[in-house]
């Protein structure tokens, strides 16, 4: 039997209500990117700080997480096990050092969706295969699978 | 009596008026879904789309038009899944990168599960975004 996750504890500290925003231990700043996405919670949470703090980044801009519309039937976010990260025109990370992140964060699959020219690309992250993604999507498979439109 | 009346017509035209620009105003993304709203004189248009991770080619979309009210700054869109009451306001600081100025109409909470909470930003912000 798997031990229990402990979960960790972030600080609230929004200043702007629109905009929620979280402080890891480690001092990393989480932030949403609308009152809309969820923060995970459990074991996607643990995931989540995990990989703000190991990604390198003093904040994090976060698209998506835990919430239950908005997102395909059978979505990992509705199962509170994947986040979105959003892009490389908000967060400086490379698809190498977010998938190291997130691989030693405790997710297990991913890509990175990159619409050329908008702001809609993000990495997305997930714990399980499942939804669309399969072994091609592993995290432990290097390079990151991108998908470009 | 004319002078009774006058007094509250003209409250009730300053009551009506609309201050929400006509155009596009669509979600800033970053996820597995996009929501794209128009407002046009009388008739809004709402599109609704969302995929599967790597999987925008199969996307499902939900499509839905109708009339909208308007009151200030404040618009009411009803829709099939309920109604979605919206105010345009100013962002303040934002994770965008975006002007603290920059009006966006900001959606309550609502059972309406497509628009309750969210942000849809006006086609100026988005070359802002995009540039």
């Amino acid at each position: 039997m798997a031990a229990p996750v402990k979960t960790p504890t972030v600080k609230n500290i929004t200043s702007n209500k629109l905009y929620p925003a979280y402080k890891s231990q480690k001092g990393i700043v989480i932030q949403l990117n609308s009152a809309k996405t969820v923060l995970p919670s459990g074991t996607a949470l643990a995931a989540l700080v995990k990989f703000a703090d190991g990604c390198g980044l003093k904040k994090v801009i976060i698209s998506g997480g835990a919430e239950t519309t908005g997102h395909s039937a059978g979505s990992y976010h509705g199962k509170d096990l994947a986040i979105d990260v959003a892009g490389k025109r908000f967060n400086k990370l490379t698809d190498e050092k977010a998938r190291v992140a997130a691989l030693n964060a405790g997710f297990t699959h991913g890509v990175y969706e990159d619409f050329k020219g908008t702001s809609r690309d993000h990495w997305h992250f997930q714990i399980g295969a499942g939804n669309g993604l399969s072994d091609q999507h592993k995290l432990s498979n290097k390079p990151l699978t991108a998908k470009h439109y | 009596m004319k002078n009774i009346f006058l007094p509250i017509l003209l409250l009730l035209s300053a009551c009506s008026n609309c201050d929400i620009p006509y155009g596009e105003y669509k979600s800033v993304g970053g996820t597995e879904s996009l929501t794209t709203l128009v407002l046009n004189a009388e008739l809004y248009t709402l599109k609704f789309e969302h995929w599967k991770p790597a999987d925008y080619e199969n996307r499902s979309t939900i499509h839905e038009r109708g009339k909208w009210s308007c009151s200030d700054r404040v618009v009411e869109i009803k829709t099939k899944n309920g109604t979605a009451i919206a105010e345009l306001k100013e962002i303040g600081d934002n994770p965008l990168g975006l002007p603290i100025s920059t009006t966006a109409l900001v959606f309550n909470e609502t059972s309406n599960d497509i628009l309750s909470k969210t942000i849809l930003y006006s086609g100026e912000s988005f070359k802002l975004l995009e540039e």
